[in-house]
């Protein structure tokens, strides 16, 4: 290897193959020294698998059939399998997603880091703890000393993903693939994880591959970003272009479909610009983008009577020795056609907030009322009315559908629980929801499995909108989908509002989205609400320094594209 | 961002509900919303296999499954033509004693001290060891699965009761309840086969509890509980079978323990006397195993291939019903 090389990393026309199917065609790219490069793509792009390809960690039944992965003028692909090993944790070390299981629990997080340490250096005991203690001062554990002895769960999330990296960086690796380092972690927790990677980055000139689905992590933390669809390479460039006008239609896509709380859209004035891609006659994919237009919404009628009330709402759940205050005296009133964003970290109480309203957990104190009747202290049977006006839209569309059931099962149960006896009546409203929801009617007769991610969040809209309820709680129904299946279900949350006349309460972390979508927006931390505002005023006049905390963390994101474009 | 002229279809929303209602009968729909790796550009993809099918075949995939299910499916037609091929009591002295198999044409594997037919009470021990199988396996899954469904959904003090019922069970030696149970009553193909179930339910309404309680906080459960579902629907249609792959293959090696512990009870002479089952042809065949051996051996075969049949059945049921296993084989 001559020093004059700055190159790192060199893939050239990379396949990876599960069988029939090739999720990974043809991928070249290249990572320098020091450099940071960010593959971007939504679920099933090929991202990750390219990414494990990369240190041989592919699952037994995918195979590699063409393709060189060039480290250091040696091929990856042609090392033996011990050979493969001394690279892994020493030459190129990764960092997985979730911090929640990727360390061993019952190992403390000082035995870990020694563990890898003594596996690629010759170290005593006592040096190798020594070492890991550096370990964890640099990526910024506090107390580092006395943390060394601590057990995974005593750590927090972002805590968790510290002691990650410190295992990846222990041997001064040379790469560093960090696979969606912090989409698990919360805004505030993810800016500085970020940082840290960056500061590592330089501190000791790793070159840094960063997967991810985040463009604004994108643009703020790498040089160069290779975009991929569905296994294929769509172009590549520098990240201070991801945002300019002459890009590859998907990419020019994915940039507008993302929203960003700088920009200050919101629903009233337009909806968000969407992207398809669709095969054309030739079978190849034909990428268009579906531009915003400008909508004219009233703003929402305030005098009227509240659909909502709930006054001073407490849950506490209890186990056999502890009890935990979930919700703190909650209170909040949400009008008819309003919609009520309410945004908070993980842990803040929203989704008991929401449960509760519900009537999923049990309260503790104060009262909820719905469309001026009390419903904290009616019996199953008082409530069945109640349910149908009251609806629920859930985070995870893989999740919360059975999937052991056809849509049609799914989507006729409510109906017959509910006393719709009728078949025809009930394939009528089935046939109106999947109208309602933009789906084929062929989709009845399917199971879950057989539907994509935005496609199955559809269907979880579906069963809320079938019995025609007023009020419809989404908790968190945008997260776990991708950009720009995330743009179509909030224009369709929109339209539905608009046309079935709904309110929305809507849960998110993420406060673009929220941006969007509420006309009011409540902040809640550590179990309580502490901020309510309309939502211009909101963003401009933040008053605790916790939600600026959060504007900040959220809008960090954008702040170096900015920079770079003007 | 600017407004500027890109490839785009705009589609407004009136447009597209009428492309919606008109999917039936064309055959490239519109619709402007749908992401590209989905059912229209995918339609030919493996995941559009029907649940269940892909199961079956899965399972029928696997050489020993399929050795299982043949042998298996023998043994329960050698129990249905049993009466046919062989009528009359099998205990009844038809030859001359100690004929070794082949010595006699008209006795293919022999005759026993009392010059019984060892062929007929192999066919007829079949129909014994089978209805035992069957039925204790059929009780313990009921009360099993009834009782863990139970203490696993509504958890609290529910949950507490029947575990300790549970524990209570499970914390005297089975082999010793069996037999006392069996010794209490009066030994026949039922009662024996209800003693199997009271020892056997206990494991399943563990297994069924802990399904209960991990599928119980699923979002599809929570979604059902927020669009006003009752507790017996929720049970049975949401979560019962999602909990069912474990149990089915638990299933198949309950049979296994059962024919087993029939044919210990049977060996010991606690079965019931007035019929043949393969563990009392080897009970009675113990004490000449030097002079002639195939009076044991021969039964002992069968039940060792029965029960290995049920095991590679629950072994290769276990992979088929586990999606990520069965896609790693393929």
């Amino acid at each position: 290897m001559s020093p004059a090389s700055s190159r790192l990393l060199e893939v050239e026309n990379l396949t990876v193959r599960f069988g029939a199917a090739d999720p990974v065609r043809r991928l070249s790219f290249s990572i320098d020294r020091g450099e940071t490069v960010a593959v971007v793509g939504e679920s099933g792009s090929g991202k990750s698998l390219s990414a494990l390809a990369l240190m041989r960690l592919l699952p037994r039944n995918a195979q590699i059939p063409n393709g060189r992965i060039i480290f250091e003028g040696t091929d990856l692909l042609k090392l033996s399998d011990r050979d493969i090993r001394k690279v892994r944790g020493r030459e190129i070390a990764m960092i997985f997603q979730e911090p929640m299981t990727s360390l061993n629990p019952v190992a403390t997080i000082g035995n870990q880091i020694v563990e890898v340490l003594r596996l690629h250096e010759k170290l005593s005991k006592k040096e190798a703890r020594i070492r890991a203690i550096e370990l964890l001062d640099l990526v910024k554990i506090p107390d580092a000393e006395k943390r060394v002895d601590d057990f995974p769960h005593q750590l927090s999330g972002g805590q968790r993903q510290r002691v990650m990296i410190a295992i990846a960086v222990a041997c001064k690796p040379k790469l560093l693939i960090a696979d969606e380092p912090t989409t698990a972690l919360d805004a505030t927790i993810q800016a500085q994880i970020l940082e840290l990677l960056d500061e590592l980055r330089r501190k000791l000139s790793m070159g840094l591959l960063l997967i991810t689905h985040d463009l604004g992590v994108v643009s703020r933390w790498s040089d160069r970003v290779v975009v991929m669809y569905h296994g294929d390479k769509l172009e590549e460039l520098p990240a201070s272009d991801l945002f300019s006008p002459d890009r590859h239609p998907y990419t020019r896509g994915l940039a507008q479909a993302s929203i960003r709380l700088e920009d200050g859209v919101h629903y009233t004035s337009r909806t968000l610009s969407e992207i398809r891609v669709v095969k054309d006659a030739d079978g190849q994919n034909d990428y268009q983008i579906r531009l915003p237009v400008p909508r004219d919404l009233p703003p929402v009628a305030n005098d009227d009577e509240p659909i909502l009330q709930v006054d001073g709402l407490s849950v506490t759940y209890r186990t056999r020795n502890r009890e935990n205050r979930a919700l703190d005296k909650a209170t909040l009133t949400l009008a008819r056609g309003e919609t009520l964003g309410i945004v908070g970290e993980s842990g803040s109480g929203k989704s008991t907030l929401s449960k509760a309203i519900m009537r999923l957990v049990n309260t503790e104190s104060g009262s909820i009322r719905f469309r001026g009747q009390d419903i904290t202290g009616l019996s199953p049977n008082q409530l069945q009315p109640v349910r149908r006006d009251l609806q629920m839209i859930f985070q995870d569309p893989f999740a919360s559908l059975n999937p052991r059931k056809s849509i049609r099962d799914i989507l006729e149960a409510p109906l017959i629980v509910h006393g719709i006896r009728d078949a025809a009546e009930r394939r009528q409203r089935i046939a109106e929801t999947f109208e309602h929801v933009r789906l084929p009617l062929s989709a009845a007769e399917r199971y879950p499995h057989e539907f994509s991610g935005g496609q199955r969040q559809r269907i979880g809209i579906a069963r809320a909108l079938i019995l025609k309820p007023s009020l419809v709680i989404c908790d968190e129904p945008v997260s776990a989908l991708d950009v720009s299946i995330q743009a179509q279900i909030l224009n369709l949350l929109v339209d539905l509002k608009r046309d079935l006349g709904l309110s929305y309460l809507f849960i998110s972390h993420d406060l673009a989205v929220v941006q969007y979508i509420s006309d009011r927006v409540i902040v809640m931390k550590d179990s309580r609400i502490i901020e309510e505002s309309d939502h211009q005023t909101i963003w401009r006049q933040p008053r605790t320094d916790y939600t600026r905390a959060l504007i900040a963390a959220a809008a960090g994101g954008e702040t170096r594209s900015r920079a770079l474009a003007s | 961002m600017t407004t500027e002229t890109a490839v785009s279809h705009v589609v407004s929303s009136a447009q597209s509900r009428t492309a919606a209602t008109q999917l039936d009968k064309s055959e490239t729909p519109q619709w402007h919303n749908i992401k590209a790796p989905d059912a229209r550009t995918t339609r030919t993809a493996t995941v559009s296999v029907p649940a269940g099918r892909r199961e079956l075949a899965a399972f029928l995939r696997n050489p020993n499954a399929l050795f299982g299910l043949v042998f298996l499916s023998l043994m329960a037609l050698v129990a249905l033509i049993a009466p046919i091929v062989f009528p009359g009591d099998p205990l009844g002295m038809v030859g001359k004693p100690f004929l070794w198999p082949g010595q006699d044409a008209a006795f293919p594997l022999g005759t026993d001290s009392m010059g019984r037919n060892v062929l007929a009470g192999l066919f007829h021990g079949a129909r014994i060891s089978l209805f035992v199988g069957l039925t204790a396996t059929a009780l313990g899954l009921g009360v099993g699965i009834t009782v863990g469904s139970l203490a696993g959904y509504f958890g609290g003090w529910v949950d507490d009761v029947l575990v300790r019922i549970i524990e209570i069970f499970q914390t005297l030696p089975n082999f010793v309840l069996l037999v006392v149970l069996v010794a209490i009553a009066q030994p026949s193909a039922t009662t024996v086969s209800v003693a199997i179930a009271i020892v056997s339910w206990p494991m399943v309404a563990r297994l069924t509890r802990a399904e209960f309680r991990a599928i119980r906080e699923k979002d599809y459960v929570v979604a059902a509980r927020s669009l006003g579902f009752r507790h017996p629907r929720i049970i049975l249609k949401e979560i019962l079978p999602n909990a069912l792959p474990p149990l089915i293959v638990t299933a198949s090696v309950m049979v296994a323990t059962a024919i087993l512990m029939e044919s210990a009870l049977s060996f010991m002479g606690l079965g019931d006397p007035n019929v043949v089952s393969w563990g009392s042809m080897i009970g009675n065949g113990r004490e000449l195993i030097r002079t002639a051996w195939y009076l044991t051996f021969l039964p002992g075969l069968a039940i060792v291939f029965t029960v290995l049949a049920l095991n590679l059945i629950g072994d290769g049921l276990n992979d088929a019903l586990n999606p990520r296993f069965s896609e790693e084989r393929s």
